[in-house]
């Protein structure tokens, strides 16, 4: 029974139960294990990410030895993954990231001159990023940068300046397809639906005016 | 998380008023309990006592009640040093039983008896036809306390009508006949053991329809050495006065005689002194005198010539009228209940301000709050120049009043002398060629003038003294008390001056000063002891020379504070020793944008100070305490206390421009300076335009007639009564009335209340508010029997109307027996004429209470029942565009911010929603874990949203860094739909 007596007592056990749970998990670190959506756990730091019942096992568990050998070899992986990524940054360090790439033309050029090997490989590679097929390129963006969290790249600043002869084609291409998109956007906020042909049709729980545009008309 | 409050205003409902004498002496005093106290913090339980107290009449038990099953006696006791015992609780349970009320029987020093109305319910469990529960009956019971035995026995029972729901104790024990008054649905019944019940029936509003039944409130009993009666009050507001006519024990008939008519109220108190205190739930509490006591004759149901036919027992009708035995003398405020706040400054003023919707039914208002005190201006008058300073002086030490108002030019000093009038005079001895520095009284009887080349000293024979200032200074500050002054010159010499005993102004000492004086003032004289403390005090305050304004003594009890307003703004605040003159314990407080001027003023006859900064500020002493409050008023430049037969504790000032201004400080103590506008019905919610500074407010009632239909009433009223003139009905009269509270409106709607109505009617109008001229400029009435229930602005992207009003609306809702509705509306207005009136644009039917109203990436989102859904514009009606249906319960609050939308559920606190424009679906994808019941919303930033529950606290909620980055790096939404499983 509930120290209060009455009716919800159910809640309040939950409420306990939750709370509990809560203190048990308190000392662990957020990464090293993952809620399910059945309630259960799982480890994300043992190798076989062993799936336990309830916070408090998984306590137990994280006090375990094989968990803590696997623990310490996470970390030393992870230590060495940071030593690469430290050691790519600082050869980067002098040519740029894909952000704001106008405002670093001089810089790039200055570098030039002293590494011409990685300014042309990195050149490359941007010209590589660049002739991906656009569709991907917008889907993924935020994938892409998702170790420079923070500075999402604008597609014009990332193609502008970048290879002059066929730059402008590219741009044009681009915008167009942005401007296409954000008008199939709209048109599916309105309610229309593709089929698996690509033809538009009206989603029968959403009401359209009866004066409204057709994007098999004006999307061809 | 850490929460830091501050309370601003304290609860100001009353639940429950007492009065009587606890202090001591023979003051009468009511105490007040305002706010709840809950029981187990989730509300109050249905088995945990303390719903029900009752208190033994003789002060030797008392019976802590539940709603349900339990009752708990405790023997109040006094030990041998008379302290107050209480013994451990004596039980008094009963299973399966509803109680609805309970009191303490007055049986003399008999043993104590408690009487409670109680329903059994154990029958009604078993049986599933529901037969039992339609048959289940209320008694009356008594349980007796048995001292000798200390134990607690029911000791009588009877059925009583199933409309019962008030006990009152009739006193008992050689004063009346004891038993209790059972206050019933339409009737009132005297009830005893072993006494037959007396009957008499509650008279009924000539207009209320046949369906409402009338219950009693609230009670209040006056009992005198001789006579006895007892106050009872209808849901309607109507007064009775109830009389037994008894002999010894035995009750022969019962009276109920209408009194008067005042707002509904929560308790009544009757005080021997002849006054009533209402105290309300909702709505200001007043104080009534008693003018009589109702012996005239009115309207009146006896149990004498109780009627019963075929049809049940014979009604007595009345028609409300004028207060008779009653005058109000006094109203304190109460916001209760605030149905809707928000923050925000239309005024432009340096604070904002706060506007809420207050108030039910014919007693709503909206309050715009501002912190400070409230002033009220008694004159303006303009002058002929740029006054730079004003002061108000004495003729005599012992005028209660002040003679002169001198006021200070550039170049001239004008002298206003105050009587009936208050006008300019030439004869008053002060030189008026020239500015003046200080005027005061000084000695007993004569005047001091302080002017740059001088002190002109004016006896009160006329004859004047002159001090010249020795070759080209001049004098720059000067301070001085009723003995003493001390004037600097400039260059920096200090010349004090003391009155001698023929009252001549003597100079007794100079000093010369290594710098400028700054400011100087000193410390009033002690009565009857004349200190000089002159000297050593403004070598003191040469210290702060880097301050600019005077300073002031407040005197406190038994202590002097040196109060300095610094050129920054800040207000500096010192204790000084009263011997050694020594300064300890500074203070400071930031007031505003210029430096603080010092000017002593009387409060509540006592020194305070006014600070005069970018705004005014009053230092004073309330309660105990020193408070320093700013007082809602525009910026002045000087001020001086003022004292005239009109005005007793004012202040005259004069501020930038050309006035002089005489003005008095009311209300003490309190927080904010509140205008309030009068609605016409209860307010719901209301959006703010802040480019229009304009307010658009829902109101709705439920069981009331629309403003039409009352007036004409109304006028029927009035001409069968043979007063058509007075009744003329005019379009401000359909207003609350509340513009002018004593208006000559016989029969005002706040004092009476609306007239009833069946239940399932509703009334509702939108109105827009222009809050700085507090005028209506648009009202809309909403027809057949829609009410409006949320509302918001809408600025639909892609469509050429601009901002538009969405109004989410019921027709016929009920919620008994089931909560049902004929449709719900949304409409949508269109601001014209600049945003002062609506026009409707189209109304869409939905299929519930559109409870929820929010804009949203150039749409309307709206919560209906439990389905959150987005809207478009479309020609003719709103478009549906799409929704989501797992909400739990019903929607009541809807928050967005970029993509996120943030869903209050009435009984399950919030659950945080994304669009997907791509997909065209709203997800929900966090929820609170704690089902919490939402009474009121706020968004706070992008991951936190702040609520309050009806169990009275309040909440934040905060998705966890981690989650919330999870859901804005899935672009696709996979992993949310993955994780719900859809």
């Amino acid at each position: 029974m509930s120290v209060f007596g009455g009716d919800s007592w159910a809640r309040e056990a939950q409420y306990r139960k939750r709370r509990l749970d809560d203190l048990a998990i308190q000392g662990l670190e957020g990464s090293s294990y993952k809620k399910l959506s059945s309630g259960k756990y799982a480890c994300l730091v043992c190798p076989h990410n062993p799936v336990l019942d309830s916070p408090l096992m998984l306590s137990m568990h994280c006090k375990g030895s094989r968990h803590l050998a696997a623990e310490s070899r996470l970390k030393e992986r992870e230590s060495m993954r940071k030593d690469e990524i430290n050691k790519r940054l600082a050869l980067s360090d002098s040519s740029v990231g894909f952000a704001d790439y106008t405002s670093l033309n001089e810089k790039v050029r200055l570098a030039c001159s002293s590494k011409p090997l990685i300014e042309q490989t990195r050149k490359a590679a941007s010209e590589v990023l660049c002739n991906k097929p656009p569709r991907q390129n917008s889907g993924n963006q935020s994938c892409d940068v998702k170790l420079s969290k923070g500075q999402v790249p604008d597609v014009k600043t990332l193609s502008c300046p970048l290879v002059e002869g066929s730059s402008g084609l590219l741009i044009q291409h681009q915008l167009d397809f942005r401007k296409h998109r954000e008008r199939e956007l709209k048109f599916i906020e309105a309610g229309w639906k593709r089929d698996c042909h690509g033809k538009w049709f009206k989603d029968e729980n959403v009401e359209f005016d009866s004066d409204e545009e057709d994007p098999n008309v004006c999307l061809v | 998380m850490y929460l830091y409050s501050l309370t601003l205003q304290r609860a100001t409902g009353i639940v429950s008023a007492i009065n009587g004498s606890f202090s001591g002496g023979k003051t009468q005093e009511i105490v007040v309990a305002r706010g709840k106290e809950t029981f187990g913090k989730s509300g109050c339980r249905r088995i945990v006592p303390g719903q029900f107290l009752a208190i033994d009449p003789k002060g030797r038990a008392v019976m802590i009640g539940a709603c349900e099953k339990q009752k708990l006696v405790y023997v109040l006791n006094r030990d041998t040093a008379a302290r107050l015992t209480i013994s451990s609780p004596l039980e008094a349970h009963k299973s399966h039983t509803i109680v609805y009320s309970i009191c303490g029987v007055d049986c003399g020093f008999d043993n104590p008896i408690f009487a409670a109305i109680e329903l059994d319910y154990s029958e009604a469990d078993q049986d599933s036809t529901g037969q039992a529960a339609s048959e289940a009956q209320k008694h009356l019971t008594f349980y007796e306390l048995d001292l000798g035995l200390n134990h607690v026995s029911r000791k009588w029972s009877e059925q009583v009508d199933n409309g019962a729901n008030m006990l009152v104790t009739v006193p008992g024990g050689g004063d009346g006949p004891s038993g209790v008054l059972v206050c019933a649905e339409n009737f009132v019944i005297y009830k005893n053991e072993g006494h037959p019940d007396v009957r008499a029936v509650i008279p009924r509003r000539a207009d209320l329809p046949a369906e409402r039944g009338v219950l009693i409130v609230s009670a209040a009993t006056h009992k005198q050495k001789s006579m006895f009666f007892f106050l009872l009050q209808t849901e309607y507001g109507d007064i009775f006065k109830v009389t037994l006519d008894h002999e010894n024990d035995k009750v022969k008939e019962l009276k109920i005689k209408y009194f008067d008519t005042i707002p509904v109220t929560a308790s009544m108190c009757v005080l021997k002194s002849g006054f009533l205190f209402a105290a309300s739930e909702f709505g200001n509490h007043a104080l009534y005198q008693f003018q009589a006591i109702g012996e005239e004759a009115d309207v009146e149901a006896s149990s004498a010539t109780l009627m019963e036919t075929e049809e049940g027992f014979q009604p007595v009708f009345f028609q409300p009228r004028g207060l008779k035995n009653l005058v109000r003398i006094d109203q304190v405020e109460s916001l209760m209940p605030i149905m809707d706040m928000k923050v925000a400054n239309l005024f432009d003023e340096e604070t904002p301000q706060i506007f809420s919707l207050c108030g039910r039914g014919p007693q709503s208002s909206l309050r715009i709050l501002r912190p400070g005190l409230a002033i009220s201006e008694m004159a303006v008058s303009q002058l002929p120049g740029v006054p730079s300073a004003v002061w108000t002086v004495k003729k005599n030490v012992n005028d209660e009043f002040d003679a002169y108002i001198v006021v200070s030019f550039n170049n001239a000093t004008l002298v206003l002398s105050i009587g009936e009038t208050v006008e300019e005079v030439s004869d008053s001895g002060f030189l008026d060629t020239t500015p003046s520095i200080a005027v005061s009284l000084i000695g007993d009887d004569s005047l001091m003038q302080v002017h740059p080349n001088g002190i002109r000293h004016i006896r009160e024979d006329g004859r004047i003294n002159e001090w010249r200032t020795p070759g080209k200074r001049t004098i720059v500050k000067v301070g001085s008390n009723r003995l003493q002054v001390v004037i600097a010159l400039s260059g920096g010499e200090l010349i004090y001056f003391e009155v001698d005993v023929t009252g001549q102004l003597m100079e007794v000492e100079k000093h010369e000063m290594s710098g400028d004086v700054a400011c100087l003032d000193i410390a009033p004289v002690p009565e009857g002891r004349q200190s000089v403390s002159a000297p050593p005090e403004s070598l003191l305050f040469l210290e702060v020379q880097a301050s600019v304004g005077g300073e002031d003594g407040a005197d406190h009890p038994a202590s002097l504070f040196l109060n300095a307003g610094l050129q920054s703004g800040v207000l500096f605040r010192t204790v000084v020793d009263m011997v050694t003159g020594q300064l300890s314990d500074s203070r400071s407080r930031f007031l505003g944008l210029r430096a603080p001027k010092l000017f002593s003023v009387v409060v509540r006859g006592r020194r305070a100070m006014l600070c005069l900064s970018s705004r005014p500020w009053l230092g004073y002493i309330h309660q105990g305490h020193f408070l320093l409050t700013p007082l809602s008023y525009e910026t002045l430049e000087f001020a001086a206390s003022f004292s005239s037969d009109q005005c007793a504790e004012g202040v005259v000032a004069v501020a930038a421009g050309d006035a002089l201004r005489i003005f008095t400080i009311e209300r003490l103590g309190e927080t904010f300076n509140e205008t309030a506008i009068p609605l016409r019905y209860t307010p719901r919610k209301f959006v703010l335009q802040p480019k229009k500074k304009l307010l658009v407010i829902i109101e709705s009632d439920q069981g009331a007639y629309t403003a039409e239909e009352r007036e004409a009433a109304k006028r029927e009223c009035f001409e069968a009564a043979g007063m058509g003139e007075n009744g003329s009905a005019n379009a401000d009269q359909m207003e609350n009335g509340g513009e002018d509270e004593d208006k000559d409106d016989p029969l005002s709607d706040e004092q009476y209340g609306y007239p009833k109505t069946e239940s399932e009617k509703w009334v509702s109008c939108i109105r827009v508010l222009d809050p700085r001229t507090a005028s209506t400029t648009c009202l809309l009435e909403l027809q057949d029997n829609e009410a409006a229930f949320s509302v918001c602005t809408v600025n639909f992207h892609d469509k050429e109307h601009g901002t538009l009003l969405a109004v989410g609306t019921a027709k016929g809702l009920q919620f008994w027996p089931k909560r049902s509705l004929v449709a719900g509306f949304i409409h949508i207005y269109k601001f014209v004429d600049d945003g002062r009136t609506l026009e409707l644009l189209h109304k869409t039917q939905v299929e519930g209470v559109p409870l929820a109203l929010c804009q949203f990436q150039g749409r309307l989102l709206a919560g209906i029942g439990s389905v959150l859904r987005l809207y478009d514009l479309g020609k003719k009606r709103l478009l549906r565009k799409c929704e989501n249906k797992l909400f739990p319960n019903t929607i009541v609050s809807i928050h967005t911010y970029r993509d996120r939308i943030y869903v209050g559920d009435i009984q399950e606190s919030f659950h945080f929603c994304k669009y997907r424009r791509d997909e065209n679906q709203l997800y929900i994808f966090a929820d609170d874990c704690v089902p919490r019941w939402l009474t009121a919303s706020y968004h706070i930033d992008f991951d936190t949203v702040a609520g309050a529950d009806k169990f009275g606290n309040v909440y934040f909620v905060r998705l966890p860094q981690d989650v919330s980055d999870e859901i804005e790096e899935d672009p696709t939404g996979g992993k949310i739909k993955w994780e719900q499983g859809t």
